[in-house]
């Protein structure tokens, strides 16, 4: 898979194999993740802020929308065989985020970020190595969409 | 005898409370990365670039940090933008 600028200030995804595009749909493969996402910040305020009555609905909606957005772009672009998927500098903030709903999610399940890369990944369970990897990638998505869009934006 | 009404004092106390300032505090994960959160510190709060990257880096550092001080409302406002970019943010009564 390649990502590339575009002259227009957005991104470029290049898809080469099946696998690539797996890959992007599992973006957005959890239904629950809007939702327990809302719930987790919920847990930072006071029970006597109401948060979780009058904030988490809004707040599910709108992680909701970023991965239906992402998740519609992509599968779009699957199924009528488009070579590319674009982001133009409009559609970053949506990507970035169900980009990192998905990372956050990752963190909570596996501890991604804390995995010793000096270690040997042959001894990691596939599970594990899978999480690892689809960080890392998703990682590297969302530094990009920064590098070459949300920072110019500023 | 009292120089105040219970009623005057009942309005005195909510006023008090009223005007306890809250502190916007967001605090450290391993996930959010710093230029993204320097990005937002900016488009919530209107801070510059400069004051934006101190607070990151203390958020950084620190494992927390103080972005706002004020009123509840608008406390809990701003907390509510900071959740809807994915930010752990919570607020405390300022000390």
């Amino acid at each position: 898979m390649k990502i590339l600028p575009t002259l227009e200030g957005g991104l470029c995804i290049l898809p080469e194999s099946e696998v690539d595009w797996d890959e992007l749909q599992l973006i957005c493969s959890d239904d629950e993740r809007p939702t327990y996402l809302a719930e987790s910040l919920a847990d930072l305020m006071d029970d006597d802020s109401e948060w979780g009555e009058y904030v988490v609905p809004d707040l599910e909606e709108g992680f909701r929308n970023q991965t239906r957005f992402v998740d519609a772009t992509i599968k779009r672009a699957r199924q009528s065989g488009e070579p590319a998927i674009f982001i133009p500098p409009v559609e970053a903030e949506r990507w970035y985020g169900a980009l990192n709903q998905v990372r956050l999610s990752l963190q909570a399940s596996y501890d991604v970020e804390e995995l010793d890369e000096a270690s040997d990944l042959n001894d990691w369970e596939p599970e594990l190595k899978s999480a690892y990897f689809r960080n890392r990638f998703y990682l590297l998505l969302q530094s990009m969409l920064l590098e070459f869009i949300m920072n110019k934006a500023e | 005898m009292p120089k105040t009404t219970p009623d005057t004092q009942k309005k005195q106390q909510t006023l008090k409370q009223s005007d306890v300032p809250w502190n916007v505090v967001v605090l450290n994960d391993p996930v959010n990365l710093q230029a993204y959160v320097a990005i937002v510190f900016k488009k919530v709060f209107g801070y510059s670039q400069a004051k934006a990257e101190t607070l990151m880096m203390e958020v950084h550092t620190q494992g927390r940090s103080v972005v706002w001080t004020g009123g509840r409302e608008k406390a809990e406002l701003y907390v509510q933008q900071l959740h809807s970019w994915q930010l752990q943010t919570t607020m405390q009564k300022a000390e």
